[in-house]
């Protein structure tokens, strides 16, 4: 192993206690969110148990739990927060593409014939 | 020559190159997944009622692996700030229990694939009635109603049998142990057959040890048998590529955190911050890898 870590003096920043304050806030906002992914799983097993009697409920409520779940890992795990512009561009454009993705394969349901019940 | 912009921002984007970099490759890796979630859409809206399996995939361990993986999560965020804040060796912690997760993670799936592969479905040609074999009552709604297919695992029969090997083998009985529910049953048939169970006494979930719950049926009256395996049919398909791809990125962000954390740790001396943003952008592609998971567990072991 290598012995890299006997060199505080290359430690990144200054070190200041404005710097370190923000670390401290960042590692606790990390721990909320870690709070709401747990509770989000404990909740979409509970809904399994639950047995909603129509399954676009069922559907519904899993997919908005995921979708919350998956918000606060993109917002801030990984940093989409902070506002980049390129970013928000490139995931913009990934956005319009799944869903027209998404839309033509739903769409399809529609022109077979004797599938696709559960939308009409 | 130097590569530009690996630790200092560019003025124009705000951002270094290699961050820019990774969500262009997220963005193609969300197309990608996104495909295969498209395809499980189309599948799965298109299986009529009955046809899609129901309580196949054990819901504890999909949960426990789901807390394995944002535990892990957790640990790669926590380690990019001890970074920021210089600390290496608490960064050197967090991410051993990053990667031990991760192991954890792929341990479990494997055994999940393993249950799965000597786990089996059996067509019969000759249809049995949960009445003359009350083991089987979970496998029809009704007592009288003829079964014409049964599923579980096999007494001395492992992983990734045929009939054809079993007839070579030369076997002409197999002992079934069945399953509490056939996956045909939806997941309201089973809470019902559950409540009956309950009040008649007739049967409940018997241990996989209890000789009594075993089912002997002849192999001249099997039609077909199949492993939960991709080929078993539509659902055990779409499973298999779905997961199997999402462990690969597991397997391969693993590789990437295993690289940077000893062979690659040298940069942390010679280019601090650099390091850290390439901590950064590896957990990124972990996070997102996360983020499919997320969408995977429930769509896969819950609906």
């Amino acid at each position: 192993m290598s012995n890299v870590s006997q060199s505080p003096e290359l430690a990144v920043p200054s070190g200041s206690s404005a710097e370190a304050h923000e670390i401290r806030h960042e590692q606790k906002r990390y721990l909320a969110v870690y709070a709401v992914l747990v509770v989000g799983t404990v909740l979409t097993v509970a809904m399994y148990y639950v047995h909603f009697e129509v399954l676009w409920q069922t559907v519904g409520v899993a997919l908005l739990i995921a979708a919350t779940k998956a918000t606060c890992v993109a917002a801030i795990f990984m940093h989409l927060w902070h506002g980049q512009r390129d970013i928000y561009k490139i995931l913009f454009f990934t956005g319009v593409f799944v869903a027209a993705m998404l839309a033509l394969t739903t769409y399809a349901h529609f022109s077979l014939p004797g599938i696709g019940h559960y939308l009409r | 020559m130097k590569i530009p912009y690996t630790s200092e921002i560019r003025e124009d984007t705000g951002l270094y190159n290699a961050k820019i970099g990774m969500w262009l490759f997220l963005a193609s890796e969300v197309m990608l997944f996104g495909g295969l979630f498209s395809a499980y859409v189309f599948l799965r809206i298109g299986a009529r009622e009955g046809e899609w399996p129901h309580g196949l995939l054990n819901i504890p361990i999909g949960a426990f692996n789901t807390l394995v993986l944002i535990t892990s999560s957790l640990t790669v965020a926590l380690s990019w700030t001890t970074l920021k804040a210089g600390d290496f060796q608490r960064y050197r912690r967090l991410q051993i229990v990053t990667l031990v997760c991760a192991a954890l993670f792929l341990g479990i799936k494997s055994w999940e694939y393993y249950d799965k592969f000597s786990h089996y479905e059996i067509w019969l040609n000759k249809p049995l009635t949960a009445k003359e074999y009350p083991q089987l009552a979970g496998h029809s709604t009704e007592a009288d109603l003829p079964i014409t297919s049964v599923v579980g695992h096999i007494e001395g029969v492992g992983p990734f049998e045929t009939l054809a090997s079993l007839q070579e083998a030369g076997m002409s009985t197999v002992k079934i142990h069945p399953d509490a529910f056939h996956y045909r049953l939806t997941a309201l048939q089973q809470a019902e057959r559950r409540k009956v169970e309950k009040a008649t006494g007739v049967r409940a979930v018997h241990a996989e040890t209890d000789e009594h719950a075993n089912v002997s049926i002849d192999v001249s009256h099997i039609a077909r048998m199949s492993a939960f395996v991709p080929k078993h049919g539509t659902f055990f398909a779409t499973y298999f590529t779905l997961t199997g791809l999402h462990a690969l990125h597991v397997v391969g962000g693993a590789l990437a955190f295993a690289f940077i954390l000893w062979p690659g740790a040298r940069m942390w001396r010679d280019d601090p911050k650099r390091y850290t943003n390439s901590v950064e952008c590896v957990g990124l592609f972990w996070h997102f890898v996360d983020l499919v998971w997320i969408f995977l567990f429930p769509i896969l072991y819950l609906l």
